[in-house]
């Protein structure tokens, strides 16, 4: 009996301190990388497609988890950005090929809307780099020195504001050849930013 | 007219969210998506936050639950409370994004204070409070979910279930064994159950 009632004392203790538990509010920028991932989707709709996942490949990804590991997504980082630039030296030099017969055979609209998929693609690699790169930094944030850290993050914060507003206006004028070379420029800015996160040693 | 209807739950249930709220997700308005972010962000990544046991992945998972929502929203029935359905795609992403972490090292952060303290003795409750909130980001994931719905969100078993997709039995039994294992562990930690 004593028993028992100690018990309930219990339950209804922890029940009332869970209930107590404090409500959080998600930091303010938050809401931008939301945002600019949610632009990013209305941009590249086939992205989306491709990020439908069945069940069959939820599972195969789960078993595949190993590769969260930091040292197997830096090699897996490391090979797709060699893969990326080999693809992309490829694709320059296809393209150069392609500029010496265009006279002949394309017409320069269609080598203009080519170079513009390129410039698609160009981005899709950043921004697929820079998701993985924040994953690793912040592995690795716990290992630094917090005032460098919060420096960092308050660099990364403006970064992805300015890139967020650069879509925005790319939104509007989609080709817009200023813009395209301030997201560009962000997008270094903030991969070797937190490229510098993800491998610092203290 | 606010877009946001309160719903019926006088505890600090999130709010109904309005057909026509959802019609304009529906249609890609930026702006109503970031109006669904607004009404739940603080109801999401708090539970989000529990469930990890830290804010970096709180926020990856709120982030995640929103795109796969701007993905999904077309496939939303009616029939279904908006809310049980984003509940139920946050814990999904908490879940396998726990499954794709779990070798990585536990990081947790656990200083707060209680947003409303529970009894006289603060300090106790607040103790027991990061104690608990420490042990419930280690319980199995199922059992975590039903636990912090229930406990934490005010849930009650039958939404449970339709959240988590699983029967009321389940959930109560899955409430039941949270219960003990956290009790266990707490007594393990040298936490005595009564007041003060």
């Amino acid at each position: 009996m004593t028993r028992n009632t100690h018990d309930d004392e219990w339950d209804a203790r922890i029940e009332r301190i869970a209930e107590s538990l404090p409500v959080q509010d998600p930091p303010e920028h938050l809401w931008k990388r939301i945002e600019a991932d949610i632009a990013y989707e209305k941009m590249h709709p086939e992205h989306h497609a491709h990020a439908k996942e069945d069940s069959a490949l939820q599972w195969l990804r789960w078993r595949l988890a190993f590769l969260a590991q930091p040292r197997w997504s830096m090699a897996a980082f490391s090979v797709l950005l060699i893969a990326g630039l080999a693809v992309s030296v490829y694709i320059v030099s296809m393209r150069s090929h392609d500029t010496r017969t265009a006279s002949v055979r394309a017409s320069s609209e269609q080598l203009l809307s080519e170079a513009r998929d390129d410039i698609d693609q160009a981005m899709f690699f950043y921004e697929r780099a820079i998701t993985k790169l924040t994953v690793l930094a912040k592995q690795n944030e716990k290992n630094l020195d917090p005032q460098f850290v919060a420096l960092q993050n308050e660099k990364i914060l403006s970064l992805r504001t300015a890139i967020t507003e650069c879509k925005s206006a790319l939104d509007e004028n989609r080709y817009h050849p200023d813009v395209q070379q301030y997201l560009l420029t962000a997008y270094v800015d903030l991969q070797t930013t937190l490229q510098e996160l993800a491998t610092k040693k203290n | 007219m606010s877009m946001l209807q309160q719903g019926d739950r006088t505890r600090s249930a999130p709010p109904a969210i309005a057909a026509e709220l959802i019609e304009r997700c529906r249609a890609g308005q930026l702006g109503a998506f970031e109006e669904v972010y607004r009404a739940y962000k603080s109801f999401l990544y708090s539970l989000a936050w529990r469930f990890h046991g830290n804010r970096f992945d709180a926020e990856d998972s709120l982030q995640e639950t929103f795109l796969a929502v701007y993905r999904n929203i077309g496939r939303f029935e009616g029939s279904a409370k908006f809310s049980t359905w984003l509940y139920r795609i946050l814990l999904n992403t908490c879940i396998s994004r726990k499954r794709r972490e779990r070798t990585d090292e536990q990081k947790t952060d656990f200083s707060f204070e209680l947003s409303h303290p529970a009894s006289a003795d603060v300090e106790a409750d607040v103790m027991l409070a990061q104690l608990l909130q420490r042990e419930i980001s280690t319980l199995p994931e199922l059992q975590r979910a039903v636990f912090l719905l229930y406990a934490t969100q005010g849930f009650t078993h039958e939404e449970i279930g339709e959240t988590l997709r699983i029967s009321q039995g389940t959930s109560k039994s899955y409430y039941h064994r949270a219960k003990e294992t956290l009790k266990k562990r707490l007594r393990a930690a040298g936490v005595d159950g009564r007041e003060g």
